[in-house]
Formats: C-alpha cells, structure tokens, sequence
C-alpha cells in the first residue's frame, strides 16, 4: 500500500489503518484515498463508531449479592500462596492448618457451614462436623474435652460476631457485610442453643 | 437482575491489600466490593453465561485470596485482579475446549443482565447483544482488546495464539458485529 491509492484499499487495511497497524507511508496514502472516498470513509466511521460504542459500554454490573457468601467460605479454606507474611493471630477455628486468617474467617469458615451442621471442635485439634442436636448423641458426646472445645467455640463465634460487626461499623455501606453479620448471629444463636441442649442432658 | 454499579473509582487501597495479605477477611470483602462489579462484567461478556459467569467470578476472587501474598504492587491491584479474571476464564475454556468445539455456543441474550442489553451505541445498536453471537474467539479478542484495552502482544501472552491471528479474528468480530448492528 505505498503511493496514490487508485483502487479501494482492502477491508482489512482499514482495520489496520484504525489500529495504528500501517507504517507511516501506507497510513499516509490510505488517509489520502478515504479522504476523497465516500465508500471507504463510510466503513472507517462505522468502524470507529463500533469502537467508541465499545469503549463505552458498561464496565460494570453488580454480581448477585450472595456471591460473597460463597467466595467467604472458599477463602477460609483457601490455601495461600507461598511468600505470605507472617499470620496475623489465628483465629479460634481449631482443628485447620494456620492459615494466618483472622476472626473474620472464622466467620466465612462458619457461614459455610450453615445447614451443614455445626462446628465442634475436639480436644484432638480435627474439626468435627455434623454433631447431631439430638439428646442421646448429646450425652455420648459431652466431656470435659467437649466442654473445653464447646468453650472454644462459643469464642470463635463470639469473636466472628464481633470482628464482623466492626468490619461493618467501618463500611456501613456494605451489604455484604451486613449480611455475613445477620448470618454470623444467627450461627451464634443456633450453636448456643445446640450446645445448651448437650449440657443439659449431661 | 444484575443493576449497573454507580460510578465508582477504584481508589488506591493499599492498607486494605496489606490487610488482606496478612489474612484479613474484611479488608478482602472490601477489596471485592471495589473490584467485583468488573470482574462479573467481563466473566458475563466472555462466557455469556450468568451461572458459569458468577462461577468465574468466584473462582477469580478465591485466586486472588490465595495469590494476594504475591502481590507486589508492579501494577495496580485493578489490572492485578483483572488479569486473573481473564487467566480465570481462558484456563476453564482451555479445559473445557474440547466439550465446547462439540457443542454449538448458546448465546442466552434473554438470560444477559438487562445492564448490558439496555446499553445501546445509539437508538439502534445494542452491542453487548450482538457481541453474544460471535464466535468464541472473535468475541474474546473484541472484548479484550476494543472494550477492556489490551494490546494484542498481550492478548497473544494471555491466550496463546499469535498476533496476526489475532488481528484477523479481530477484524471478523468487527465485521460481523457492524452487520448485526446494522438498523
């Protein structure tokens, strides 16, 4: 493409020519030939037009708000990558690998348990799952070891509560927050009452 | 359905992103409400599809928990994040190729948030409609490169195909979107 343009240039150097792809002596004599074409100056607008119309398409659209919920309880899992700095002080989730994760993924790691029982925590350090509520699993299970553990527990909720809460008061905005609090208390609530039952059949 | 996010600049966070590193879930959850609007933009633009869009999100923020301790700064933490959200869509669809070369690509338009089908060019141009009809590649490349701004050396890094394959496919998403555009 070099000279005075008699001949339409090829579509795709149009292309080319929009995105900075000609040496300077093509895009000059490509610029010469759209200037006195009306056909190729009309396929360089519609083409330009298709780029601002892209560069100012939305950039963002809200995610469905429960995906937080569910990007909370993977992290807590989540192993981090090598490198990390120091933990900052484990939270009370017992039983798991320190992962230097705060009180705040305590509450992620129990809101991902919601429904799915709740988390005990045995003397032996393994988190255990799915402790029926029922009065005679109850009494086979409640030792002072459990107690111990159930103590531990009840902090870590405590401290997801509060950690959660604070995180709020600081973003007020946040709905997300809002309502990983919401379910932190009703987690709290739900163990506590739990938890009550163990005793009292003891 | 999904609402447009208001404009909000991606400030500089940088105690947050310490926080997050150290392990603080609440500094990350505030990273994520910055950064999650245009993470779900681009995962719903490139596969088209809300659930598996609302999956690469989350697969894209739990990659950023986990390499956040990597996290050096050398760019900003919004280029960082959406870099790994386009890592995160290409990896899946690189395993997933050989199950989505035998099917043919659906574009659900009725399931696209109301944000990107009430975003049109003009009174007769509804792109992101459009953009839903292109062939995988040509999609990828006009997304990336006309509406996010990367070069073409980097989407050639980022996918693995050259850049002269890359132009091309460009210039036939061009093509073919001004066609489906047309009033």
């Amino acid at each position: 493409v070099s000279g005075r343009l008699v001949r339409h240039p090829a579509d795709d150097t149009l292309h080319r020519l929009m995105d900075g792809g000609l040496s300077r002596d093509e895009a000059a004599a490509v610029e010469r030939h759209v200037a006195a074409c009306d056909r190729c100056r009309s396929t360089l607008d519609a083409l330009e037009r298709l780029r601002r119309a892209a560069r100012a398409a939305p950039r963002e659209v809200a995610p469905p708000g429960e995906l937080w919920d569910a990007i909370g309880a993977r992290i807590a899992r989540a192993p981090r990558a090598s490198g990390a700095p120091a933990p900052a002080p484990a939270s009370a989730v017992v039983g798991r690998p320190r992962r230097g994760v705060g009180g705040w993924v305590a509450a992620a790691a129990l809101l991902a348990l919601a429904g799915g029982g709740a988390l005990m925590v045995g003397r032996d350090g393994r988190d255990h799952r799915g402790v029926p509520d029922g009065r005679a699993a109850g009494r086979a299970l409640v030792t002072a070891a459990t107690r111990a553990a159930d103590a531990e527990n009840v902090r870590a909720l405590e401290a997801a509560v509060a950690s959660t809460a604070a995180a709020l008061a600081a973003s007020p905005d946040n709905v997300h927050l809002e309502r990983m609090l919401e379910r932190a208390r009703r987690q709290r609530a739900e163990y506590l009452q739990s938890a009550r039952s163990l005793t009292t059949d003891q | 359905m999904p609402r447009p996010l208001p404009f909000r600049p991606v400030t500089p966070v940088t105690d947050d992103v310490a926080r997050a590193r150290d392990g603080d879930a609440a500094a990350f959850a505030r990273l994520y409400e910055a950064h999650a609007g245009r993470v779900y933009a681009l995962c719903l633009r490139l596969s088209r599809d809300p659930d598996e869009a609302r999956e690469l999100t989350q697969d894209t923020f739990v990659r950023v928990w986990e390499k956040l301790p990597l996290f050096r700064g050398e760019s900003t933490l919004g280029t960082w994040i959406h870099r790994t959200a386009v890592n995160t869509v290409l990896e899946r669809r690189r395993s997933e190729r050989r199950r989505l070369a035998r099917v043919e690509p659906r574009a659900d338009l009725d399931a696209l948030p109301s944000a990107f089908r009430r975003a049109p060019v003009d009174e007769r141009m509804d792109l992101d409609a459009a953009l839903a009809r292109l062939p995988l590649a040509a999609r990828t490349v006009f997304v990336l490169h006309e509406m996010e701004g990367y070069s073409f050396a980097e989407i050639a890094e980022l996918t693995g195909t050259g850049e002269v394959t890359l132009r091309s496919q460009l210039h036939r998403a061009r093509r073919r979107l001004l066609e489906l555009l047309r009033p």
